[in-house]
């Protein structure tokens, strides 16, 4: 396994309070495999995603225990050179908005370059990378700055980036959220189409679980800083072992769903500093039971590889109440 | 019944140098759910802000109920606007972050003088209740609400006015999925009990194709394809709509 | 909350107190005259000494307090009026509008304030009416531009297209809406705005243009205290003292809200 997540946990501080909101995450990512993780605004996502090569800034989040082992090596003991070694260099990251990933007074060349690390000629790896990530218009075009770049085209020149120094692991936070279907379709043809070619790990982080079901090939699903279900993307689209995914696959709209009213998953996701007792999830669970809110269910087996958080999915599945689908 | 027509309706931004809406016609039904859908840029909210004459068109007209909105006088717009409303994207900004939940309500009444004083907080009371938040939200501020919660007080806000004509503008865009579901809920039931005529703008076509009677597919401001959502989702005429198709997600 | 902001409220406070209520602050009558004791120094009757008319230092400079507040004060508060209002219209309107009162602006920016200041008391009669309103009526121009800026932002925002929607008048929205949320700026540049205004009254009052005698004034104490530097320095110190200490504390809290309201 080329990433493993053990056990996390992170606290955020707002002002005197510290605030738990990851609250002990595992997640695996093999050589190879894309592992997309769905969750709502403020589940922790995005902090899990920062935390692998510790980027969160200091002053408001703090990793206070678990191991991330990287090829072995647990990135969290690592000091800063140690760290400086991987980040951009064998874990990259791309964020959601483009352009303010980009130094706009830098040109695309200047900037695919630093992150190549070279300071020689290195006008035929640039060459290469810009037609690797569809950007062959720009070849040899070496006074582009960003501005000059339509928003898809900065999300391309972003991963170019990301991919110069040829990583091991790409952390996509949530890639096409700003972009417009057409080019979020073709963003995500990049991504697999780089993925295949570099045999790149990637760790796809989104709220919208439309994009992640048709990229990832493991999925995990996130709710108030845990993961509550894990499995492979099949078992996950056609046999969810979570009422909570079961309510995010319900609330997709769709053509095929027409004119029928949604059903939605009730309430809110609850806030860190008031979690409810028990399963997280269940003040919001349409299967709740009295023993749901007594104890915070383990991550249990549901099928091989496939884990779930709810102590009811057995009962619900055997009854025949949630099938398959 | 045709509710509102619109007849070649255009906008261009002169600093900008485009044309943000470009010679568009189109006819609303009463009682319908018409679709707006179309990429960033397209015009599409630039052609909602038109229609309610939040801006004013370089040319074209817009009738409702066989009215030109061009040739009535200031105060007769300002009725009008009980009869036509908006919801926007946005939860964030389309409230005034020092304004309570009740008081965005209650403004509504202040400006039209259409209720006693002391009915106000009772008509704000129901209304809250109407889009599923209760007597509990009335003082509350926006900054103290999620994203889902404050969508509502704006659906509540555009409801005071008992509005035949609801602009709908990506109102579950920058919401979560779950909630985004809640609220598609809350306004296709609202729809349905109310009799509403909505305008229903996004660049989601699962949203569209979801709770659409018809759709309008928008592109660098004009519309290149429009009909009944069977149609155009099923059969696309156009080019650029079969593209958008293809990129979907479902 | 900062430190520093905390000593610049306790300051403003303190110089608050002391204006309400001056009459129970000073042991004196601050015009009552007293040949017998002329410039002399602190003492345990006269705190803070007496000058060459032999009245009391202390209760002078509690007094003046309370007039160069005022003045601070009120003359900010005209500033802020035409200020806030200028600057809304010009924002919200746009077009010629705005042409029109940014030209005006720029003009008013052109003037040495204080030279136009003197011209204008000097056809006048330097009462503290006048030196308010002319100093708030030179004064207001930062805060219109801050205004204008902040309307111009805010008027694009949705919920001001909410409003329109729903019947509201340029009246409504203006007052209710645009300038209550575009006030952050605009009242850090008020509280600096009132150590400024402060400046001028006692700039003026020591040139003997400002508050005329027997009113005492931070400003014209100085001015007397000039005369007699050699023999009573209490009387250049203590008013110097108390000009340098209010501003400071005025600025003090304009940066504490800066930061406060404006991150």
């Amino acid at each position: 396994m080329l990433l493993q997540i053990k056990n996390l946990k992170v606290n955020y501080r707002s002002g005197s309070r510290a605030m738990e909101v990851v609250r002990g995450v595992d997640l695996g990512i093999d050589k190879g495999e894309c592992r997309g993780l769905i969750g709502e605004s403020g589940c922790g996502k995005t902090t899990v995603g920062l935390s692998i090569t510790k980027l969160m800034p200091e002053r408001k989040g703090s990793i206070t225990s678990g191991e991330i082992l990287f090829e072995g090596n647990d990135i969290l003991k690592m000091d800063e050179e140690g760290l400086r070694d991987i980040r951009g260099r064998k874990i990259s990251y791309v964020f959601q908005e483009p352009f303010s990933s980009l130094n706009p007074v830098f040109t695309i060349y200047e900037q695919i370059k630093e992150s190549l690390g070279e300071k020689n000629n290195a006008d035929g790896q640039i060459a290469e990378i810009l037609e690797s990530i569809g950007l062959e218009k720009i070849i040899g075009r070496k006074n582009i700055y960003p501005h000059e770049l339509s928003g898809g085209m900065q999300q391309r020149a972003v991963i170019g980036m990301a991919i110069a120094s040829k990583p091991d692991l790409v952390v996509l936070d949530e890639p096409t959220t700003a972009l417009d279907v057409t080019v979020q379709r073709q963003i995500l043809d990049l991504i697999v189409e780089l993925k295949n070619k570099m045999n790149l790990s990637i760790l796809f982080i989104s709220h919208d679980l439309r994009v992640v079901f048709d990229i990832a090939d493991k999925i995990s699903i996130m709710y108030a800083g845990k993961i509550v279900e894990s499995g492979p993307k099949e078992e996950i689209v056609s046999n969810p072992g979570h009422p909570y995914t079961i309510g995010l696959i319900d609330s997709v709209p769709s053509f095929e769903h027409r004119k029928k009213l949604f059903n939605a998953i009730g309430g809110r996701a609850p806030l860190f500093s008031k979690l409810p007792e028990g399963c997280k999830f269940s003040p919001r669970c349409r299967f709740k039971i009295d023993k749901c809110a007594e104890k915070e269910p383990e991550l249990e087996n549901v099928s091989t590889g496939h884990v779930s958080r709810c102590i009811r999915i057995k009962d619900l599945r055997a009854d025949g109440i949630i099938k398959g689908r | 019944m045709e509710l509102l027509k619109v007849d070649n309706l255009s906008k261009a931004y002169k600093r900008h140098r485009v044309t943000a809406v470009d010679g568009v016609s189109f006819p609303v039904f009463k009682g319908e759910i018409l679709g707006l859908v179309g990429e960033s840029g397209c015009g599409k909210t630039t052609l909602a802000k038109l229609l309610l004459r939040l801006i004013n068109a370089d040319k074209g007209s817009i009738f409702y109920k066989g009215k030109d909105l061009n040739l009535i006088s200031y105060s007769d717009m300002r009725n009008l606007r009980k009869d036509l409303q908006v919801i926007f994207q946005d939860p964030y900004a389309s409230l005034d972050p020092r304004m309570k939940a009740g008081e965005v309500i209650e403004e509504v009444y202040d400006i039209h003088k259409n209720i006693p004083g002391r009915e106000k907080r009772n008509k704000a009371i129901e209304l809250l209740e109407t889009v599923g938040l209760g007597e509990s939200y009335l003082n509350r501020l926006p900054a103290e609400l999620s994203g889902g919660e404050r969508q509502r007080i704006g659906i509540a806000r555009a409801l005071a006015t008992s509005p035949e004509f609801i602009v709908c503008d990506e109102p579950v865009s920058s919401l979560d999925i779950s909630i985004q579901a809640q609220i598609l809920n809350l306004l296709i039931d609202l729809q349905k009990r109310k009799n509403l005529t909505y305008l229903f703008i996004s660049h989601d076509l699962g949203v569209i194709g979801s709770i659409c009677d018809r759709v309008m597919v928008m592109k660098s401001g004009r519309i290149v394809e429009s009909g009944l959502c069977e149609d155009v989702f099923k059969h696309p005429a156009n080019e650029y709509t079969r593209s958008l198709l293809k990129s979907a997600l479902f | 909350m900062n430190k520093l902001t905390i000593f610049g409220i306790c300051i403003v406070g303190f110089f608050i107190v002391m204006a309400l209520f001056a009459p129970l602050i000073a042991p004196y009558n601050p015009e009552e005259i007293d040949i017998g004791s002329i410039l002399t120094p602190p003492s345990s009757s006269h705190i803070f000494g007496t000058d060459s008319l032999g009245r009391d230092l202390f209760s002078r400079m509690v007094y003046g307090g309370r007039i160069s507040l005022m003045v601070g004060l009120i003359a900010v508060g005209i500033a802020a009026l035409i200020g806030i209002a200028l600057g809304a219209i010009a924002g919200y309107y746009g077009r010629w509008i705005d042409a029109v009162i940014m030209r005006f602006i720029d003009i008013m920016l052109c003037f040495p304030v204080f030279f136009l200041i003197l011209a204008v008391i000097a056809l006048m009669e330097p009462s503290i009416i006048n030196i308010m309103v002319i100093i708030g009526a030179t004064s207001w121009m930062g805060m219109a531009r801050l205004m204008r800026a902040e309307i111009l932002s805010l008027k694009e925002r949705d919920f001001i297209y909410a409003e329109r929607a729903i019947g509201a008048g340029d009246a409504r929205i203006i007052i209710r809406h645009l300038i209550p949320n575009a006030m952050a700026p605009v009242l850090v540049s008020i509280t600096l705005g009132v150590a400024g205004a402060i400046l001028v009254e006692s700039s003026l009052s020591f040139l003997g243009i400002g508050v005329q005698p027997p009113t005492p004034s931070w400003g014209n104490i100085l001015s007397e205290g000039k005369a007699v530097m050699g023999a009573g320095w209490w009387m250049m110190v203590f008013p110097g003292a108390a000009i340098f200490i209010t501003v400071l504390g005025y600025n003090l809290l304009g940066e504490g809200i800066r930061e406060r309201l404006l991150k």
